[in-house]
């Protein structure tokens, strides 16, 4: 039917297609040309950077930023927190999303519905609100300045959306699967490992993937309770970026593309993920 | 039950409680370092609203919260029309055009940052090229600012919108708009009466969301302007970081977060029974997202 209607394509039909990709790629421009404007700063030596003329493209290329940033070695302590933090965060967020959402799945108990409810809730709810009580709670628990610290409060940022997410995915399971376990005599934590885990690991995935792109790019949170260089992530350290000759925009900007490399790489890897999870999870529906 | 125990503990320890404390602190005067709290009233709200700032603060919230919404829903909805056709090479298009929002908000800030630099930002040599004086000094002053940073706020956010309205909009069965094509209706008309209205939930959900994410907004006018200059470019977010964290102010600091709940609350309040019709169909708003695909 497609292929019919598009061999019968008129040249008003071409038109329109033209047109089409015309603002799709004026659309791309729009959305890409900041970020490679970023790019090619960071490849330019130090007088292309400060020319009042500046070339659109690096010339000549140079990797001096880039060096810079690798020797650099609080730069360099910077990624290793973040990588650590994010590590951290993403492993804990996906298990106790998996947990919870397998919970108020299978098992309806008092009070159940209101709490799921309320979680629904707290992503209604402006962090910066709670900007304060968290902050205490983080010193009252003798965690600030700690990786258990940021990690507890990028749970919270994150657990509302992941368990939201693997709960549409377990509840569209058939139920009968788990119940064959149980008469088997698997207890309900077998069940999860084995039955479920398994049936729903693309959901896993993009609840990881989620995860870790949060923790990576977070910003205020380490800005307030990170105040140690020692644990100080990138993001942070990028915002701070000044020495006594200014910014230096060729290695700020090395640094920021650094900083994106992992987060563009992740997405791309598990956007498959969430399209065939999405799209599983509602055929299985 | 066990299952649900860790998600549970996480939210009453940094929801619940915080709302809490947030209330009590409201009505009392903090001395530091423990945080104690003693009984004023309503003192720490006469002292906000006695503030001059709190004028500009509030405008200034406004219209960084609804024109950032609008432009990331318009610049969205119009990128989703665009991009859903499914002509070979869009999803490689449609990838590329989510850069803004992938990378992490930090590097956004700092691009547009020296984007927007008086000196030598891009911006700034391109408008020198067609007249000299269109150069500004675009984040340092105050009537550009605000703006400034809204534009690339929007940049960095819209494509999150396109990502949800291509997903929406590629749900719709064909048969609707073939069905309607068959019956006489223009592009037009299939837009205004097939399109539109299957996009009513979803794009209720985003406007809501990004609502939400405006008020919350914090890294890229912190890091652009700092609020600055002076207070011209500070939203609420700002002014609670400000108060807590500089002035050491945590009851002022509470307080502010406090209005800003009852307000969100009374928002939802009118959000629950506008959104109460479509409701029926599934629990909650990612419930939603997935089942549509379905239909």
């Amino acid at each position: 039917m497609e292929k019919e209607l598009k061999k019968k394509s008129s040249s008003g039909r071409r038109v329109k297609h033209l047109a089409i990709w015309l603002l799709a790629i004026f659309i791309v421009l729009f959305s890409v040309v900041p970020f490679l404007w970023a790019v090619s700063t960071s490849l330019k030596d130090e007088v292309s950077v400060y020319a009042s003329q500046p070339t659109l493209l690096p010339h000549p290329v140079t990797f001096e930023n880039y060096k810079a940033v690798f020797t650099d070695s609080n730069m360099m302590k910077s990624f290793g927190n973040t990588i650590k933090v994010s590590v951290l965060s993403t492993i804990v967020s996906t298990v106790v999303a998996v947990l919870g959402a397998y919970g108020f799945s299978r098992y309806k108990f008092p009070g159940s519905k209101t709490l799921l409810t309320s979680i629904l809730f707290t992503r209604l709810l402006p962090r910066v609100t709670l900007l304060v009580p968290f902050y205490i709670t983080i010193s009252k628990l003798h965690l600030i300045n700690t990786y258990s610290g940021l990690v507890l409060l990028y749970l919270v940022v994150g657990i509302p959306v992941s368990i939201w997410l693997m709960k549409g995915f377990i509840d569209a399971l058939p139920y009968e699967v788990e119940e064959a376990a149980v008469v088997d005599g698997c207890n309900a934590f077998q069940v999860l490992i084995k039955i479920v885990v398994p049936m729903v690991a693309p959901a896993i995935a993009t609840v990881a993937m989620f995860s870790f792109i949060l923790s990576w790019n977070e910003f205020l949170f380490p800005l307030l309770m990170a105040k140690d260089s020692a644990i100080r992530p990138i993001a942070v350290s990028l915002a701070f970026y000044i020495d006594e000759s200014g910014i230096k925009w060729g290695t700020l900007m090395a640094a920021s593309v650094l900083m994106s490399v992992p987060a563009i790489i992740f997405f791309s890897i598990a956007q498959k993920y969430i399209v065939a999870g999405l799209s599983e999870g509602a055929v299985k529906g | 039950m066990l299952f649900v125990a860790p998600s549970a503990i996480a939210i009453i320890l940094m929801m619940v409680y915080p709302i809490l404390q947030i209330t009590g602190f409201s009505f009392s005067k903090i001395t530091l370092p423990f945080f104690d709290m003693s009984f004023t009233g309503l003192d720490n709200f006469k002292n906000i609203f006695s503030k001059a700032e709190m004028g500009t603060i509030v405008k200034n919230t406004l219209i960084w919260t609804i024109l950032s919404m609008v432009l990331r829903v318009v610049l969205g909805f119009a990128a989703a029309m665009v991009m859903e056709s499914k002509f070979r090479g869009m999803k490689i298009l449609r990838t590329c055009a989510l850069i803004p929002w992938v990378i992490p908000s930090i590097v956004a800030s700092n691009t547009w940052r020296w984007i927007y630099s008086a000196d030598n930002g891009l911006l700034n040599t391109v408008l020198r090229m067609i007249n000299p004086d269109l150069a500004a000094n675009w984040l340092g002053s105050a009537s550009t600012a605000l703006t400034s940073v809204i534009i690339a706020y929007s940049w960095a956010g819209f494509p999150f919108i396109m990502l949800m309205l291509v997903a929406a909009m590629q749900g719709i069965p064909m048969d609707y708009k073939e069905a309607a094509k068959i019956d006489g209706a223009n592009s037009l008309q299939v837009f205004r009466y097939i399109t539109l209205p299957s996009l009513k939930q979803i794009l209720t959900m985003l406007i809501v969301l990004e609502f939400i994410n405006g008020i919350n907004s914090f890294d890229m006018l912190y890091v652009m302007t700092g609020g600055g200059p002076g207070i011209a470019s500070e939203v609420i977010g700002l002014t609670i970081y400000r108060y807590a964290f500089k002035n050491l102010d945590f009851a002022t600091a509470s307080t502010i977060s406090f209005l800003i709940i009852i307000v969100m609350i009374i928002a939802f309040l009118f959000y629950v029974p506008a959104s109460a019709k479509g409701r029926n169909k599934g629990d909650g708003a990612k419930r939603r997202g997935i089942r549509w695909k379905k239909n």
